[in-house]
């Protein structure tokens, strides 16, 4: 979770001095892909929404070639083709992450189908999405389809209560476990904020997906602290995000562990470091060539 | 031909006694009891419908150039919603229309010269069955991609909500329908903004030959609909006068400002799902789909009421098949628009 925070620090350093380009960062989220990763198999897949250098992390991408990715390098994980909301590590089993809220639900459920019926591999496919995607189709046709042919997904639900800058009054009807419940799907809720508490209910879906084979949500109160896109301003009063700030997952988790200021800044240091020899990689590599593109 | 529906508004203000008095009513039903001169009238339109398409089917099978999607066995749900309704009310239907657009009101003459092709139809003979479209008498549009015309009906409900008028907008779809992605948006935005809308869905069970559970997670749609905060109500879909109260309520709620309404109506199709393709479904599943066939259900119950006489029955159908003769006579009188007046009426081509 530190390694996240830090990364998506540095990031935003490089997007104001033009070396990224805008990104959309997790602050505040890292909990849910950190908790719900380390509960996953290596065999099991991963779909993602936007936001994905959270996931892509918590999954253990390689430093030094992710952030070349994100910085649009030809030693990129997807050649610097990809970026950050196309990123991809199919070795790691991170399928697939998109850009189009709601997308990745659908595909998911296809990618889940595949793997039940046509592979016949004992995995599971999770996937990533915001609660504002479940006010999309694809949303829709992809939740039917995985409780009609009862495929292993499980449905992490980020709910950070938000949609860029608008407010769930004006996109949610209804409570989000009410439409799972409408597809027949079961719908547990946690804290977000709290990655053992994210850790113990990604455990007990997981399980539940591998024994009965079919989808299961999982629902995940959260809160967003950065903007919603670098160079978008938040409407979000500066009170309320303080408010917010006492949540932050990484604050519970330190009181958690008890970890005091010098481990701290040890932890620190060395993750720093890390980064630092990933950008500096990613500096000196060069640029992709322009495939062609045939019309 | 439109059905007149009087609301119940008072022109002079009432007393608070009056006023309370109304209210119980109000409260208790907000249906009201056909009279026998209106259950006739449904009961013509019903034979109206399958008069209209039997005909249509032999002609076609005699090698006239038409392919429909017969309506057979779901006459009763286009009647009762429909009667329910006023001329401003605007209907939006799927790709099976004919019986939405004769229960709305619209000639069969100009429906029959549509199906045929010919510049006397409803739209110059350029929409078709699938395309048809008549403002005038409320009937907004049809239209052949499934689900489709949910967002479009929500899009006219908005119109509605925004001009403040007190019009109510009727949606048609099928079950299969309800696996689409325009289903869920068209759905939830009506929820989120609360619009003059009833989300009618015709639940045949079947999507051409896919039975419904193949497709959906549940047989049933209404349930799943309940998960956006809309109130929902399912019918029987042979029962004529029941879907007409269901629809009066539903309506007067919607009116009154209440927001979008969902009304499931379960129903058999009699024919196939479109004519000239194989029907795979199980002989038992054809024979029990013609065994609840709403007209002969409610023949019976007029008969047995004694609303009908056998005269009477034999009457309103030779009117109804004088109907469609005449219907029939006026389309192959019309004639083909030629591609250069056919291209001045679209928008591009």
């Amino acid at each position: 979770m530190l390694t996240i925070r830090l990364v998506e620090d540095e990031l935003q350093r490089l997007c104001l001095t033009g070396e990224a380009s805008d990104l959309h960062f997790s602050k505040g989220q890292e909990a849910i892909s950190v908790g719900v990763c380390s509960e996953l198999r290596p065999t099991d897949y991963i779909v993602t929404h936007h936001r994905t250098i959270s996931p892509a992390i918590a999954r253990g991408f390689p430093m030094n070639p992710f952030m070349a990715e994100i910085l649009g390098k030809a030693t990129g994980l997807n050649k610097g083709l990809a970026g950050e909301m196309h990123i991809r590590n199919p070795d790691l089993r991170f399928m697939f992450s998109f850009q189009l809220v709601g997308t990745c639900a659908s595909v998911a459920a296809g990618l889940a189908w595949a793997v039940k019926y046509y592979k016949k591999e004992d995995a599971i496919v999770a996937v990533f999405l915001g609660d504002a995607a479940t006010s999309n189709a694809q949303f829709h046709e992809g939740m039917n389809l995985a409780a009609v042919r009862k495929v292993p997904l499980l449905v992490v639900v980020e709910d950070n209560h938000l949609a860029g800058n608008i407010r769930p009054e004006f996109y949610l009807p209804a409570p989000i476990e009410k439409r799972f419940e409408s597809f027949g799907i079961h719908a547990s809720k946690a804290d977000g904020n709290k990655v053992d508490e994210v850790r113990e209910a990604a455990r007990t879906c997981i399980r539940e997906v591998r024994a009965g084979g079919s989808p299961v949500a999982l629902i995940l109160d959260t809160t967003r602290l950065s903007w919603h896109k670098q160079g978008q301003r938040d409407i979000r009063s500066q009170a309320e995000l303080d408010l917010l700030a006492k949540r932050d997952p990484l604050l519970y988790e330190e009181k958690r562990l008890g970890i005091d200021e010098v481990t701290k800044t040890k932890l620190t240091k060395s993750i720093e470091k890390e980064i630092a020899e990933a950008v500096a990689y990613a500096r000196a590599s060069p640029i992709p060539k322009m495939p062609r593109m045939e019309a | 031909m439109a059905w007149k529906h009087s609301p119940v508004i008072p022109k002079t203000p009432l007393s608070v006694a009056q006023a309370a008095h109304q209210k119980s009513i109000k409260n208790a039903t907000h249906s009201t009891v056909p009279s026998q001169t209106l259950m006739l009238r449904l009961y013509r339109n019903m034979v109206r419908i399958r008069a209209f398409e039997t005909a249509v089917l032999e002609n076609a099978r005699r090698g006239a150039s038409l392919a429909i999607h017969p309506y057979t066995g779901e006459e009763a749900v286009s009647t009762g919603v429909c009667s329910a309704l006023r001329t401003q009310d605007k209907v939006v239907t799927n790709h099976r229309p004919f019986g939405h657009y004769i229960s709305k009101g619209g000639s069969m003459n100009g429906l029959m010269a549509e199906l045929y092709g010919k510049s006397n139809g409803v739209c110059k003979g350029l929409g078709g069955e699938m395309n048809l479209s008549e403002p005038r008498i409320g009937f907004l549009m049809s239209d052949m991609i499934v689900g489709a015309c949910i967002t479009i009906a929500t899009g006219a409900a908005l119109e509605e909500k925004m001009g403040k008028t007190k019009n109510a907008v009727v949606c048609f779809f099928g079950e299969a329908a309800s696996a689409n992605g325009a289903f869920h948006e068209g759905l939830m935005m009506a929820c989120l903004w609360g619009l003059p809308i009833l989300y009618v869905c015709e639940n045949n069970g079947y999507s051409t030959n896919t039975p419904a559970l193949e497709f959906l997670s549940n047989e049933i749609v209404a349930p799943r609909v309940a998960g956006y905060g809309m109130r929902t109500t399912v019918v029987d879909g042979t029962d004529v006068i029941g879907v007409r109260q269901r629809t009066e309520e539903a309506l007067w709620q919607i009116r009154n400002g209440g927001g979008p309404y969902f009304m499931e109506v379960m129903v058999k199709r009699i024919g196939p799902h479109k004519q000239e393709l194989v029907d795979s479904r199980l002989e038992d599943e054809r024979r029990l789909a013609r065994m609840r066939d709403p007209i002969i259900a409610f023949r019976a119950q007029l008969v047995e009421e004694k609303i009908l006489s056998d005269p009477e029955d034999a009457k309103i159908n030779a009117e109804a098949r004088k109907e469609v003769e005449g219907a029939i006579r006026f389309a192959e009188k019309g004639r083909r628009l030629t591609s250069a007046q056919a291209q001045r009426l679209v928008y591009s081509a």
